[in-house]
């Protein structure tokens, strides 16, 4: 087993692979992140992730239908895995743990 | 709609692995529609086409799919580790053959390397040239130069910097004086110009001041104990200027890297041997430098158009004519220096090439024994291949197999070589003269090896792979037999045919180097070398008290006589002067090699006499006046008897009272010169300044004590000495370690192709090992046999022996072309080499032989 440990864009996609709820492949992942946070990134790299994060469990893949405007070629459609969901809840609390630990002041003179 | 590039899709289905085709594909046309829509078709499909050249990733590349798959990977390690433990003897055999091969090939390339770098570590050396004294008439060049050349340059040209330096061994220190051979003086600019490491002093300035010394490490280390010793103060007493001086040390630099071509311990400051020599300097002829220039880029043929002109100019019309200089560039002098006179280097081009090739002929040797044994066992796994093929790997994945095998197999060999020469480095560097080492190696070197260990690995895997890959298991039947070769027969004995021929030619080879270097060795010199010692007399202070050291040493019992002279055995005739004579027609002139000598010198070295007589007195009436020549010199002047004549030898009419027999007193390298003997009184340049004590050997050690005794008496110099029949064969040094080098390698290169041949008949044997039985059985005997085996070997052999006869012909010919004095090339060493290969093929054989008929035939016969 590969390390379960996420990056920082594995996390972001797999987040976007969790909002697409089931629908997601290489362009919607790829738009929505532009959508979303407004960050431009290739269609190959958001491939590699999606495949790294495949690998490592957290999400699976199925074949979508063809259709015509894909030159005939069928999608590869992701969704999360619970796996992928624990990660996530655990990233989130871990996140909200530290928030809480932040003092404050360094906020009102920052 | 218009389609996206076709090239853009075919790059994408050879960078992208079948299961990700689909989903790349699919993604990017999606792209490139929306692009169509929002930019227009030309600018969509040059976005296209840049995302397709950026979508290559390792996880997707079709080749890298393969070897993602590590069971695949278990699997052909496990298969190659099987098939080397089952069959072990010609596992070891291959491993063998191929682990000596690249042992040796990284030794060549260590020598090689080690050659090539000589001098690269001076930085400067792209715009330095040396200086040579030239005759532009018979082409004769010369590395010492006086110190006119280099400065009649730089006044002339005014753009060049100009770098002199010169030999003058000194003593250095007061109370246990060294005394120092490698002492230079030398010009100013010599830290500019050569990038030595200064531990301490300024490079720019320590050698402009009067009496400033600039010492190696080893020296100061020597001197002081401690290797900083700047500003310290030392007595240096100068041998050839008999001159003392207090000189203070204003810089202490780092041992000359061994792979500099310019040796020293210490320099001393140019203004000093200005001062000491400052008559001799002014001449031309008074050659003691080394000339460095330093030129800016591409202004040298301008300096050698105005050469000529420059020579005329300063030496008049005449002299220009057979005097001037040539410049060889900077880092050619360590290899490219054969046949200019003086050069102290030892490298040769020709050496490289020769071991290079040498090193490529044995790395061909282990590869073709390689190549030879796997095709031949490709039976063995016929059963493999077969079952591999029925469940689907295609041509390609058989390939890739036996490479992958073959890349293991010599990746381990590899490492073993590496280590076995790791381990037996210092014997070899002992045994070959030489002093390589692999701690220089850089990473880069390293991963250069590592990755050529791997190429080799492919390109020998490769022949093999594809011959079992194009093996068809099934179409004749499945007896093993049949497949029992790969390559096809004319394939496999033109590989064997390739080793035979090389073998042959290096042991003859071999052979020939010895003897040529034996033939040096004991060639009858024309006088009695055996138990000369010699002993040099530097310090000109003493030289004037020779005749009294000489008197006393003679008083010692076991010495059998003594004589001095002013050169060495062997010589180096540093003294040359003019002879002229008139014959019939007109005034001729010619050079002639002076050697001072005194009455017993040719008694004592036993050089006999023609005519004449030898010198009667020390000194008186035969001092100077009278002359002893060689017959070299009386068949140059060609007027018959000289004894009695008179001849000009250096402008002074001279009484010939004697003529002796030729003899070789310079090593075998050059031709016997004419020679004038004189007798000198001390203090001239051709006084005598060496002792020859003939003694005898049985009471050596005894002798040496008093002769040191004795020594002492006289003055405070360390006492050395050597003997005159060891000078001489250090002379032939460079042959020596030659003939050792070749002899070397071609051991290895006999083993390994006997390993190889060892393999091959072992495998010839067993698998006509029915067919010998049933011979065996109907009444054949061991002759027989041999013959029905040995056929094949030996039809490739006399092939082999009719092209190795006139390529070693043709290569040592050319070898030997080099020597004035050589052996006759004759047949007998070639036939010697090939008994000797003929000899061992039939050994080899007639063992496999014996071991395979002495099997029961009828268990043989009856397994299948």
């Amino acid at each position: 087993m590969k390390g379960t440990h996420l990056g920082e864009f594995e996390e972001l996609v797999l987040l976007i692979v969790g909002i697409l709820d089931g629908t997601a492949y290489g362009v919607n992942v790829m738009d929505e992140i532009d959508k979303q946070i407004n960050r431009k990134v290739s269609v190959s790299s958001i491939h590699t992730t999606l495949s790294r994060l495949e690998k490592k469990g957290f999400i699976e893949s199925y074949n979508g239908p063809a259709s015509p405007v894909r030159g005939g070629r069928s999608k590869r459609l992701y969704r999360i895995r619970s796996e992928g969901q624990k990660a996530l809840e655990l990233i989130r609390q871990q996140r909200e743990q530290l928030w809480r630990l932040l003092p404050k002041i360094s906020f009102q003179y920052g | 709609m218009a389609n996206p590039p076709k090239w853009a899709l075919f790059f994408l289905k050879k960078t992208c692995s079948e299961e990700f085709l689909d989903e790349l594909e699919g993604d990017l046309m999606e792209l490139y529609e929306r692009d169509i829509m929002k930019f227009g078709i030309r600018k969509a499909r040059r976005r296209f086409m840049t995302r397709a050249l950026f979508s290559p990733r390792w996880y997707r590349l079709p080749f890298f799919q393969y070897f993602q798959s590590s069971a695949m990977w278990k699997n052909h390690f496990k298969m190659a580790y099987r098939h080397a433990f089952r069959h072990k003897l010609s596992s070891a055999i291959n491993l063998s053959g191929l682990i000596l091969g690249i042992a040796a090939v990284f030794y060549i390339g260590l020598f090689i390397k080690d050659q090539l770098s000589f001098d690269k570590m001076h930085l400067e050396g792209e715009h330095i040239y040396r200086v040579l004294r030239s005759n532009p008439v018979n082409d004769k060049k010369t590395v010492v130069t006086s110190s006119q050349h280099g400065q009649s340059l730089s006044e002339t040209f005014p753009f060049i910097s100009v770098c002199r330096f010169g030999n003058d061994p000194v003593k250095m220190g007061d109370k246990h004086p060294l005394l120092i051979d490698e002492f230079y003086w030398a010009d100013s600019t010599f830290f500019d110009f050569f990038s030595f490491k200064m531990i301490q002093g300024n490079p720019e300035t320590c050698l402009k001041e009067l009496n400033s010394l600039v010492i190696t490490r080893s020296l100061s280390e020597q001197l002081f104990g401690t290797a900083t010793s700047l500003d310290k103060v030392l007595k240096v007493k100068v041998y050839d200027g008999d001159q003392e001086y207090q000189m203070r040390i204003s810089g202490v630099i780092e041992d000359p890297p061994k792979n500099s071509h310019i040796q020293f311990r210490a320099l001393g400051a140019m203004a000093n041997a200005e001062e000491l020599y400052s008559k001799l300097i002014k001449s031309w002829g008074f050659s003691w430098l080394r000339t460095y220039i330093k030129v800016p880029e591409n202004r040298l043929p301008e300096i050698k158009a105005a050469l000529p002109d420059l020579m005329a100019d300063r030496l008049g019309p005449e002299m220009g004519r057979t005097n001037s200089m040539a410049f060889q560039a900077f880092y050619d002098i360590h290899l490219h220096s054969r046949g200019i006179q003086r050069s102290s280097t030892a490298g040769d081009i020709r050496f490289l090439y020769i071991f290079g090739a040498i090193g490529l002929l044995i790395l061909f040797i282990s590869i073709s024994n390689y190549i030879n044994l796997t095709t031949a066992r490709a039976s063995m796994r016929a059963k493999e291949v077969s079952v591999r093929k029925v469940l689907g790997t295609k041509k390609l994945g058989i390939i890739r197999q036996f490479i992958i095998e073959s890349v293991v197999l010599t990746g381990c060999a590899g490492i073993a070589a590496v280590l076995l020469m790791m381990l037996s480095i210092t014997r070899l560097n002992a045994f070959l003269e030489l002093d390589l080492s692999y701690y220089d190696l850089s990473p880069g070197d390293w991963l250069f090896i590592f990755l050529s260990i791997i190429a080799l690995g492919i390109i020998t895997g490769l022949l093999p792979s594809i011959s079992i890959a194009k093996l068809n298991f099934f179409s004749k039947g499945n007896s093993a037999i049949q497949f029992k070769t790969g390559l096809n027969t004319l394939t496999r004995k033109m590989f064997l045919g390739f080793q035979y021929l090389i073998t042959l030619v290096l042991v003859a080879s071999a052979l020939i180097v010895f003897q040529q270097y034996s033939y040096l060795k004991n060639f009858d010199l024309g006088f009695d070398t055996s138990q000369l010692m010699h002993i040099p007399v530097n310090d000109r202070f003493l030289q004037k008290k020779l005749h009294v050291i000489q008197k006393e040493l003679a008083q010692l019992p076991g010495i059998l006589g003594v004589t001095t002279t002013s050169e060495d055995l062997p010589s180096e005739h540093n003294n040359t002067w003019g002879l002229n004579w008139a014959d019939s027609l007109e005034e001729r002139t010619s050079n002639i090699e002076i050697v001072g000598v005194d009455k017993n010198y040719f008694e004592l070295t036993g050089i006999d006499f023609v005519s004449g007589r030898n010198f009667t007195s020390d000194f008186a009436i035969d001092s100077a006046g009278s002359v002893i020549i060689n017959e070299k010199a009386q068949n140059i002047i060609g007027l018959g008897e000289l004894e009695g004549q008179y001849i000009n030898i250096g402008g002074r009419n001279r009484k010939v009272i004697g003529v002796v027999k030729d003899h070789h007193n310079t090593s075998l390298h050059s031709q016997i010169r004419p020679i004038a003997f004189f007798i000198f009184p001390p203090g001239t340049r051709v006084s005598p300044d060496n002792i020859l004590i003939k003694l005898e050997v049985e009471q050596l050690s005894g002798l040496t004590t008093e002769i040191e005794k004795i020594w002492k008496k006289f003055t405070a110099d360390p006492l050395t000495f050597n003997f005159v029949d060891e000078a001489f064969s250090e002379a032939y040094q460079r042959e020596r370690r030659f003939s050792k080098l070749v002899s070397c390698f071609t051991v290895i290169a006999i083993i390994i192709s006997l390993i190889g041949l060892f393999g091959l008949i072992s495998f010839t044997t067993q698998s006509k090992i029915k067919e010998l039985s049933i011979r065996r059985i109907l009444g054949a005997t061991d002759f027989n046999l041999m013959k029905v085996l040995g056929w094949e070997f030996i039809s490739v052999y006399f092939v082999a022996i009719v092209i190795a006869v006139p390529l070693t012909f043709y290569l040592m010919q050319a070898w030997l072309a080099n020597y004035a004095y050589r052996i006759q090339l004759n047949g007998q060493y070639l036939f010697l080499s090939a008994i000797i290969c003929f000899s061992i093929s039939m050994i080899v054989l007639f063992y496999h032989l014996q071991k395979t008929t002495r099997q029961n035939p009828g268990e043989v016969l009856s397994t299948e």
